[in-house]
């Protein structure tokens, strides 16, 4: 018997539009498919209970479920491909590069617009934002890319958002994907900046993937990017991987059931927010709100939080209302709402509260420790404080703390990570930063 | 005053205690769904007193489902006479408990969201009437009615003064308590320390880097960091803008500290606790960050003979930059 409750979501059909920018979205079939809804909430208890009369800290998890059916409609993209043409990409690189930008032109149609921008020292914007409708040209385009000399990934960054935001509307899933594989050697190069850059685009419907190609980029770089730009960061080791990658990257954001998601606490009286787990909230009076990653079909996503919960006499407490707010990709409906309750019971018998904890949170909570560990294991191995067995040691430890938590894929990632750092091989960062990114953006297979 | 508590018949599934909830079921004809606003009863919270529209389940203040607590309940203290610390800026308000409150950027009680606050940045104990700001070795500092504290350095708030966490700034209420004295004012904030290392008189040691790079230490405490402000400013990403400190005594003994860095100053393969001193003799190794330092006594050197003593002579203010190229980027995921 777990607390748990599933609300649906709270927008009727009259909310219901069409999307205004985008052109061939039926609006006749929009108000169809305004039965079924796109995402649903959970709210858990860390604890059943909780000590009355007392000041007691307990956690929460919030989870937002996208459903799984598969409705053969989707929302357009607008999307820009950001190229790394630096003299590193040069031969393979480059030419498995170009094939998978055919790719991912193969896979869009004229209602998606696409733009693709290359840097080096200097940025070339080779397509404009455009709707795909000459593929064959724009393949063209893409043939023409010639490696340069250096690496100037912001100019490049601030390039393909731009890009992306010359037609952004929000009937669109605005998504900008870098690809590098060196350090910032051009223009501006620190972290913040770079990383701050993203997060301003997000705040305006724009994400960031970043793809980190071969031994040589600034993996914390590219990690933050997706962390903060709210897509994805992906590891790819060898040239032929890059096609794959791009498909893969391509195949969540053409199966999107929601964007925008916003997640919103407000707390009672009594009631203060202590953390929220890999994220920074944006904290006002009693409220607290946050940004999740887009969710493609089937995905869910859990937010840990732990609130301070002031002392009070005995009874039922909602400790806080939890909104949850997105675009339904599916149907083209804005800010939806569902809302949930976050309730305590608070009791003057201790033995009640040691019987009350709540195992799913439990679990999400040593997946938050295994991501700090590894944390710890990588800056061991960078800083070589840590020696070789130890992080084998440390790296074994999380990778079942993993398995047992039920994040096998994780555990597998770090496995892959212990054979790396067993063979000598560099690629051990790189590999682990992606587990990181993975466990702290909250994502889990449902 | 008659107070009604009243709970929907068709509340959600709560799968919690159902012995907790207790049910004072209005008249009958009152409160069907359709006709509720017929019967605008304010029902009043009889935890916090909060007037409430009817068909609320829960008190919209405090949380409370009505009907789910015992009907004697003690009246609460007044929350306007609770001591707290008020962010103007956000109209947040943060309730001081008795004891220790922690200040920071994460798992904190008093929970600042902001690039310029640590993630454990100060702590704020609460005794009696009386409230206490320590600053736990934060980047950005503690600042209490404008004075900065050193770290570790505990500092008396009074009441109505602002309390400063890197740019997050607080005003402090102790209801009751007494405002900061005339005079009380804290000594003004001591000098930025390169300013002082203009007549520190002669090197008492130096440290050495991997590339021969050397820094001379003076009496006193030096300061090491990433950030331009400190005594010895060496261009390692992993190192904090605040890392270290060594302090050196006239006869050449030395301590070194760790001041909280992030990714920690490790010596003789342990990794030192914060704000510990561990003793320094002449050439022991040491590393913060990635950076590997060498520590040499004057003293020392003198009764080995071979070190050449020029290299002590260097103009006693130069404060050497190896880089300033990448300040501030602090690895972080």
């Amino acid at each position: 018997m777990e607390p748990t409750r599933i609300i649906g979501p709270v927008g009727d059909a009259t909310q219901l539009a069409g999307f205004p920018g985008a052109p061939g979205f039926d609006p006749g079939r929009t108000a169809m498919a305004g039965s079924a809804y796109a995402l649903s909430l959970q709210v858990i208890s860390g604890n059943q209970y909780a000590q009355a009369g007392r000041n007691s800290a307990e956690h929460a998890l919030i989870q937002v479920d996208a459903s799984g059916a598969a409705f053969g409609r989707r929302m357009p993209l607008n999307l820009c491909l950001v190229i790394d043409r630096s003299g590193s990409m040069e031969g393979e690189p480059l030419e498995y590069v170009k094939r998978a930008c055919g790719h991912v032109v193969d896979l869009l149609d004229q209602n998606d617009v696409l733009s693709i921008v290359t840097f080096e020292e200097r940025v070339d914007v080779v397509m404009p934002a455009r709707r795909v409708l000459n593929k064959g040209l724009i393949k063209e385009h893409i043939n023409r890319i010639m490696p340069g000399n250096t690496t100037n990934i912001y100019d490049g960054l601030v390039a393909g958002c731009s890009q992306v935001a010359s037609v952004r509307s929000e009937g669109y899933i605005n998504r900008v994907v870098v690809l590098t594989d060196g350090e910032p050697t051009a223009g501006v190069k620190d972290y913040p900046s770079i990383v701050g850059c993203a997060a301003e685009q997000r705040t305006r419907g724009i994400s960031v993937t970043a793809l980190g190609f071969g031994p040589e980029y600034n993996e914390e770089l590219l990690a933050g990017l997706a962390k903060r730009g709210g897509g994805n960061y992906y590891y790819i080791a060898r040239p032929e991987l890059i096609p794959e990658v791009f498909r893969s990257e391509l195949e969540q954001l053409l199966t999107l059931v929601a964007k925008n998601i916003r997640l919103r606490m407000v707390l009672s009286r009594w009631t203060e927010l202590r953390q929220v787990y890999n994220q920074q909230p944006i904290l006002g009076p009693r409220t607290a709100e946050v940004q999740i990653p887009d969710l493609e079909r089937g995905a869910s996503q859990r937010t840990l939080v732990e609130l301070g919960l002031g002392r009070r006499p005995a009874g039922t407490y909602r400790v806080a209302r939890i909104e949850v707010s997105y675009d339904d990709c599916v149907t083209g409906a804005f800010n939806q709402r569902l809302d949930g309750d976050l309730v305590f019971n608070f009791v003057t018998d201790p033995a009640l509260v040691a019987s009350g904890v709540n195992g799913t949170v439990q679990r999400e909570i040593e997946v938050a420790r295994a991501s700090r560990s590894l944390e710890r294991t990588m800056m061991g191995i960078k800083t070589q404080q840590l020696t070789a067995m130890h992080a084998l040691q440390d790296l074994q430890r999380t990778q079942m703390l993993l398995a047992q938590t039920g994040m096998q894929e994780q555990a597998a990632e770090v496995g892959e990570a212990i054979q790396g750092l067993r063979s000598g091989s560099g690629d051990v960062e790189k590999t682990l930063i992606g587990t990181i990114v993975d466990l702290d953006l909250g994502k889990r297979k449902s | 005053m008659e107070d009604r508590t009243i709970v929907e018949p068709a509340m959600p599934a709560m799968g919690t205690g159902e012995a907790t909830r207790v049910m004072n079921v209005p008249p009958a004809g009152g409160m069907g769904m359709g006709d509720a606003t017929q019967h605008a009863i304010t029902v009043t919270c009889p935890v916090c007193q909060t007037p409430n529209p009817p068909g609320e389940p829960y008190c919209q203040d405090c949380g409370l489902l009505f009907g789910s607590t015992p009907d004697e309940v003690e009246p609460l203290p007044d929350a306007s006479q609770l001591p707290r610390l008020v962010e103007a800026a956000s109209g947040r308000e943060f309730a001081l408990n008795p004891g220790v409150n922690s200040v920071g950027r994460e798992a904190a009680d008093i929970l600042l969201v902001d690039p310029t606050v640590s993630r454990r940045h100060a702590q704020v104990t609460l005794q009696g009437s009386e409230a206490i700001v320590e600053d736990l070795g934060s980047t950005n500092g503690s600042y209490v009615a404008g004075r900065r504290l050193a770290p570790g350095e505990q500092a008396t708030a009074y009441n109505g003064d602002t309390v400063r966490f890197g740019n997050i700034h607080l005003s402090l209420t102790l209801p009751g308590a007494a405002s900061r004295p005339e005079g009380a004012v804290a000594p003004a904030a001591a000098a930025p320390a390169v300013e002082a290392a203009a007549d520190r008189g002669p090197a008492v040691g130096s440290l050495v880097l991997a590339d021969g790079t050397e820094f001379p230490l003076y009496e006193g405490a030096n300061t090491l960091g990433r950030r331009s402000g400190n005594q010895i400013v060496i261009a390692d990403a992993f190192m904090s803008g605040k890392h270290a400190e060594i302090r050196c005594a006239a006869e050449g003994s030395a301590e070194l500290v760790d001041i909280g860095s992030t990714n920690g100053t490790f010596f003789a393969g342990e990794r030192l606790a914060h704000h510990t001193p561990v003793a320094l003799t002449d050439g022991t190794t040491f590393t913060m960050g990635k950076t590997p330092v060498t520590f040499r006594s004057t003293t020392a050197a003198i009764g080995n003979g071979p070190a050449p003593m020029g290299d002590f002579e260097l103009p006693a203010d130069t404060t050497v930059a190896l880089s300033t190229a990448d300040e501030g980027a602090q690895p972080a995921v």
